[in-house]
């Protein structure tokens, strides 16, 4: 009796939710014009040449096609876009994409990425989606700006003959016919992959075969198509640089995927992805050209008579003592060079032993004992607070006990040793960061490796910090250095701390490890740093 | 040349103290005279005497007289007409009537300024601090980077010239005091004399809610494993603001003690394992350098003022508020670990360098000589 009346009632759901829809149809018809998101030509070549349109693709799509998932827009994977934001039957796709705006930038396929897109091309992030996907397919693929970070027209056109001329651009090529191809978006080379994570990425989920690679974990199609099914995604959803190993490891919760690779992508595609946990390592080449093309044009013979003239400040914050005779030890990179030290020590890991070694190694130092609000950001606020003319030194070195509970041991050593060996690695390095900082156009230098671009849940307090700033629209986008130890030009420091001094940073006691991940002002600022940069037409240097 | 030097009191407080010990050093190539406001134990100091061209007490203190501001900028006007001095040096912001008076008789005035902002508050309460000030001052010399700070944010004009310094102490003369034996020994409420086998911590001043004693007794509450010594007026005829006497006769500890007023504090410095400095605004308090020049360990909260540059860099500054969990949960953690020798004998030597009352006292004379048209010379 209950499942006779469950059918019933799904049924009338239906049928109004049906009703609904063919009631609004020539409205979403035309609103899905006016923003450019149906292709007439493209959406005819999906069928036999003997359908009948009757003269009117896009009705035809508004009664028929939109429920069969056939897209309207090269770009626009209906499919993909309906499994991914798990849209519910009746909900037009189109519509529900054209309303998203901001940090809410909804992607039309796996591999437009339009919020990476817009603050990386566009610099303003009051466009809808709709208008970045149109700057892209018009103007943005001629010019080789990339959707996301792992397609690159440039390579994509240049490697496979013939794609440039499919009439509906490279992306649209590579979305409908490169990825089951078999072809590559970007250039492989230096780059580390996973056979399995490739194979995967390039099933046809329409055809699918077991090939070799995947053959020693699925031995039929059916299991093949059931793994996908049980992870609610399709294959584009695996990123191609997805390497299992990185993520069981660096995961300090995941290391029972680490010897099984395909229970970390289903864990990946069921959560990760939306934790944004880290998948894979960084090529250094592929971040260290900023540095490298300064650095090759300057004269080294001269450099090593060089005295640098930077009036240097170092302001240390150390929340984890044992990690202390680690930070000393790159800080001895500094010996024989002029600066003044700041320390903030947090109340409470403090201990008279560590404050008596403190001071023993850095005579001169200022230590001071604080509460633990802010992280390290709070730490480097109270520091700026005995500074009485922070602009009377040239450059501020940020350093500070980084550690990160959230990703494994091993990921986070990593991240702190790449971040202080890029600031203070040795002493040539800090004569190289000082050299730099001598041209006053300067604004940042630090870990190429660590050089990141999103938002994420910061989105609410980011804005915020743009607009007390002052940071105009086109240098609002996000661009910064992960983990903020670092060198900084005096004039940006200076610019943060006059404007922000009063802000009350959050109190980290007694908090949760999601607290701690994101969202709080210290995780803001640690991106703004990159935004006075641009607003003071100081270049930031990765290195 | 001849300076006039005003101290708002004559009493062992922090500005007058320094007040005298930089007019006697003022004394070896001037002719100093010290008038205060107000009669004071310093007054009648032999040394003082001995060192000043002549001592005055103009009685115009608004604790001991009821003269209005014009009453005494005309009082004021008349001293330095029958004086005729070079240079009017007002020490503190507290005697700052009488710029208006060195203006009046077209004399250069130095403003030594000790207060921080609720201080200015209250003086400019009762008319001794106006916004206007630094049309009457022609050089202002302030003892901390929060004092130059607060007073340029409460005055409505820019000062013409600043001079900032540290505060100075005369160490020799805090060295042999605090070698006096003979003082009298502390007792509790109870009148019992100190324990010797529990450490001791100490402030020191006369107890108030600006130097925070009920801060300071309510940490003794709390850890009755330690001695805590007040030393300094803390009964109700000595310290008639001292917030904490109601829960200290109503809830009485047997670990409290006090010492009450004494005119030679140090060798209670010497009795001390930790000095805690608990006052909620001071701009820089001497006793902060007495203490570490006499090798104790010294803890202070940034939100206190000027001592925050010195216990930085040598005691331990706790950043932001002054509470009393944070004191508590710090003295734990320094006496599960005892922090011996925290102050080596080099930076001692530093220290002492950089806070000698005699090096400060001739930075400031180099700069007020240039003031005054006439030369330094002997007197």
């Amino acid at each position: 009796m209950k499942t006779l009346f469950k059918y019933f009632r799904n049924l009338f759901s239906n049928f109004v939710q049906r009703l609904i829809l063919s009631k609004n149809r020539s409205k979403h018809g035309r609103l899905i014009k006016q923003y450019g998101l149906f292709d007439n030509d493209w959406y005819v070549s999906q069928f036999p040449a003997s359908v009948d349109f009757n003269n009117d693709p896009l009705k035809h799509f508004l009664r028929q096609g939109i429920l069969e998932d056939k897209s309207p827009h090269p770009l626009f994977d209906l499919r993909w876009y309906r499994n991914y934001y798990k849209l519910k039957k009746f909900t037009n796709p189109l519509l529900h994409f054209a309303a998203s705006t901001g940090r809410f930038h909804r992607k039309p396929n796996a591999f437009l990425d339009t919020r990476w897109y817009a603050e990386n091309y566009l610099k303003s992030s009051d466009l809808k989606a709709y208008e970045i996907l149109n700057h892209y397919y018009v103007t943005g693929e001629k010019i080789n700006n990339r959707p996301c970070e792992d397609f690159d027209p440039e390579f994509y056109r240049g490697t496979y003959a013939g794609v440039g001329d499919f009439k509906y651009g490279l992306l649209a090529h590579y979305l409908d016919h490169g990825r089951v191809e078999k072809k590559l978006p970007f250039d492989p080379h230096g780059k580390e992959f996973h056979p399995l994570c490739i194979s995967l990425q390039q099933v046809n989920i329409d055809h699918v075969t077991v090939d070799e690679t995947l053959s020693p974990y699925f031995d039929s199609s059916e299991k093949l198509r059931s793994f996908f099914f049980s992870c609610l995604s399709l294959p584009e959803d695996i990123p191609l640089r997805f390497i299992p190993g990185n993520y069981a490891r660096y995961n300090s919760d995941l290391k029972i995927f680490e010897n099984n690779p395909l229970e970390a992508i289903r864990h990946f595609l069921l959560h990760g992805s939306k934790e944004n946990r880290i998948y894979r390592d960084f090529n250094k080449d592929e971040y260290t050209n900023s540095f490298y093309s300064i650095w090759r044009n300057i004269n080294k013979t001269e450099l090593l008579h060089h005295r640098p003239n930077v009036k240097t400040c170092v302001l240390v914050h150390i929340f984890y003592p044992e990690l202390y005779p680690e930070i000393k030890t790159y800080l001895d990179n500094l010996s024989g060079f002029t600066y003044d030290i700041f320390f903030n020590l947090v109340e409470n890991n403090w201990t008279p032993q560590l404050h008596n070694l403190v001071r023993s190694d850095f005579p001169d130092a200022r230590i001071i004992v604080s509460k633990n609000i802010g992280r390290d950001i709070g730490g480097f606020f109270n520091l700026l607070s005995y500074i009485r003319n922070i602009q009377s030194y040239n450059a501020f070195l940020l350093i500070h006990s980084k550690k990160s509970p959230h990703i494994s041991e091993e990921l986070s050593s990593k991240w702190r040793n790449d971040l202080l060996e890029s600031t203070i690695g040795s002493r040539e390095v800090v004569l190289q960061n000082m050299y730099l900082l001598e041209d006053h156009n300067t604004g940042l230098v630090g870990a190429a490796l660590w050089r990141h671009r999103g938002v994420e849940k910061n989105y609410e307090k980011y804005r915020y910090m743009l607009k007390v700033l002052d940071i105009s629209a086109k240098n609002s986008h996000c661009d910064y250095l992960s983990g903020t130890i670092m060198w900084v030009n005096a004039r940006v420091v200076d610019y943060l701390y006059s404007r922000c001094n009063k802000l009350e940073l959050e109190d980290g006691n007694d908090r949760s490890l999601e607290f701690h991940m994101d969202g709080q002002y210290a995780h803001t600022i640690e991106r703004i740093f990159g935004n006075i940069c641009q607003q003071l037409s100081l270049k930031m240097i990765f290195r | 040349m001849k300076i006039a030097f005003i101290c708002h009191d004559a009493n062992l407080t922090g500005a007058p103290k320094v007040g005298f010990e930089i007019a006697r050093c003022f004394s070896r190539n001037n002719e100093v005279i010290m008038i205060t406001k107000k009669d004071g134990s310093l007054l009648s100091t032999p040394e003082y005497r001995s060192a000043f061209y002549r001592v005055l007490n103009s009685n115009t203190s608004h604790e001991v007289s009821r003269f209005k501001l014009p009453e005494r900028i005309s009082i004021a006007k008349e001293i330095m007409q029958r004086e005729k001095p070079d240079l009017l040096y007002v020490n503190s912001v507290a005697s700052s009537d009488w710029c208006a008076a060195g203006k009046e008789c077209n004399i250069p005035v130095v403003l030594h300024s000790h207060e921080m902002k609720n201080e200015l508050l209250s003086l400019e309460s009762i008319k001794i601090f106006e916004r206007d000030l630094p049309r009457y001052v022609d050089l202002l010399v302030t003892v901390s980077g929060d004092a130059e700070r607060d007073i340029i944010e409460q005055c409505s004009l820019p000062f013409k010239k600043i001079l900032s310094l540290k505060e100075g102490i005369n160490f020799q003369k805090v060295w042999e005091l605090s070698r006096a034996g003979d003082f009298v020994q502390p007792k509790n409420i109870f009148k019992q004399p100190m324990e010797t086998n529990r450490p001791t911590i100490s402030m020191c001043g006369v107890a108030s809610k600006r130097k925070g004693s009920d801060i300071f007794f309510q940490t003794a509450k709390q850890l009755g494993q330690f001695n805590f010594l007040w030393i300094g007026p803390w009964d109700r005829g000595e310290a008639p603001w001292n917030i904490a006497l109601d829960e200290y006769h109503g809830s009485p500890i047997d670990n409290f003690y006090t010492t009450n007023e004494t005119n030679n504090p140090y060798p209670y410095f010497k009795l001390t394992d930790l000095f805690v400095l608990t006052s909620r605004e001071d701009p820089n308090p001497l006793v902060v350098m007495e203490a570490i020049f006499l090798s104790r360990l010294c803890l202070g909260f940034s939100n206190t003022g000027g001592s925050k540059e010195l216990l930085n860099r040598f005691g331990i500054l706790l950043h932001g508020d002054i509470t009393v969990d944070r004191l508590t949960s710090i003295v734990k953690k320094i006496y599960n670990a005892p922090m011996r020798e925290f102050i080596s004998e080099e930076r001692k030597q530093l220290f002492v360098r950089e806070y000698d009352i005699e090096s400060i006292a001739k930075t400031i004379e180099m700069e007020i000589s240039s003031l005054v048209k006439k030369p330094i010379t002997p007197a």
